[in-house]
């Protein structure tokens, strides 16, 4: 009787700490662009697979990395990440690799939307811009 | 002989019986000679019991004994303590007071968490809202392990730049 009620407390214990995880989050805020001169003012993606595979999903030839950020956010808890002037993602962590991304642009919600963030998988958010270009920006968990 | 009419010959013997009942024990003990040698053992059995029951007195006058009894208690409740003999120290009675209850709320709340988590966890991405003037269109490369969520802003001015291009064509 003992053992089995030490056990469930064990096992009880065992999930909460597993729950209480928290996410290390990195995000990075990507602009595509066919304008080679672009190359003096920003660094080009530097993770050679997802440079990769930007190249082959997308239509652009240039992919510059503005932000690159990492965040550690408790479970059940909301993270801030300020991407640049105008762009702002809230993101919550919502256990076993779920995130609930508000995205914010120009301080009004573009979109707000639930995502698996499975160890090694990207979510991107992305969206056309003036000149030809585009915004991307991709997330992923780290560590672990 | 069994045993529900033993006990019946036995009240009857001790007076027990209703009127009726009385009766019947009675014409049953009158003709059944087992019945009868039963009832005359418990007969005897009882006058010898009652003949030579020992009396024991208390060697004090009633009223000195329990006057001492509420004197006694009256002592106690003045002082405010009363005598409680300190349990001796078990770890199985410990873990009955505490262990128990915690093993059971932490049960509830296993259950609980694991009930919310199924709820809280959606099964697939989905967006749940977009500004007024956004559509979207989610998609997911399996080689890249990438799901995209695309955010097309439907208010888009033509663009000027001569590689300009439909919003159709922009992925």
């Amino acid at each position: 009787m003992m053992s089995r009620a030490a056990l469930i407390f064990g096992l009880f214990i065992a999930m909460m700490s597993a729950r209480a995880a928290d996410m290390q989050l990195e995000a990075k805020l990507i602009w595509g662009s066919n304008d080679v001169t672009n190359k003096v003012k920003h660094a080009v993606v530097q993770d050679p697979k997802l440079s990769a595979d930007l190249h082959r999903i997308f239509k652009w030839s240039n992919y510059y990395e503005i932000t690159d950020k990492d965040l550690k956010i408790p479970d059940n808890k909301t993270g801030i990440l300020q991407m640049s002037e105008k762009c702002k993602l809230e993101v919550k962590n919502l256990g076993k690799n779920w995130i609930e991304v508000n995205c914010i642009g120009n301080g009004k919600q573009v979109s707000k939307g639930k995502h698996s963030l499975a160890p090694g998988k990207w979510v991107t958010l992305a969206g056309s811009d003036k000149n030809n270009t585009a915004w991307f920006v991709v997330m992923r968990t780290v560590g672990k | 002989m069994n045993d529900e009419l033993t006990i019946k010959i036995q009240a009857w013997v001790d007076g027990e019986l209703s009127g009726w009942q009385a009766r019947g024990i009675a014409k049953l003990v009158e003709r059944d000679a087992e019945a009868k040698a039963l009832a005359t053992e418990l007969r005897q059995t009882k006058a010898a019991l009652a003949q030579n029951e020992m009396t024991v007195a208390v060697p004090e006058l009633r009223e000195f004994y329990w006057n001492k009894i509420r004197l006694q208690i009256e002592r106690e409740e003045a002082s405010g303590t009363k005598r409680v003999s300190p349990a001796p120290w078990n770890p199985l009675s410990i873990f009955r007071s505490i262990g128990l209850p915690l093993a059971g709320l932490a049960v509830a709340a296993a259950v609980a968490t694991v009930t919310l988590n199924q709820f809280s966890v959606p099964g697939y991405d989905e967006v749940t809202a977009t500004s007024d003037e956004m559509s979207t269109l989610t998609f997911h490369d399996q080689s890249a392990g990438m799901t995209v969520v695309w955010l097309q802003d439907n208010t888009d001015q033509p663009v000027q730049d001569e590689n300009s291009v439909d919003s159709d064509d922009v992925i």
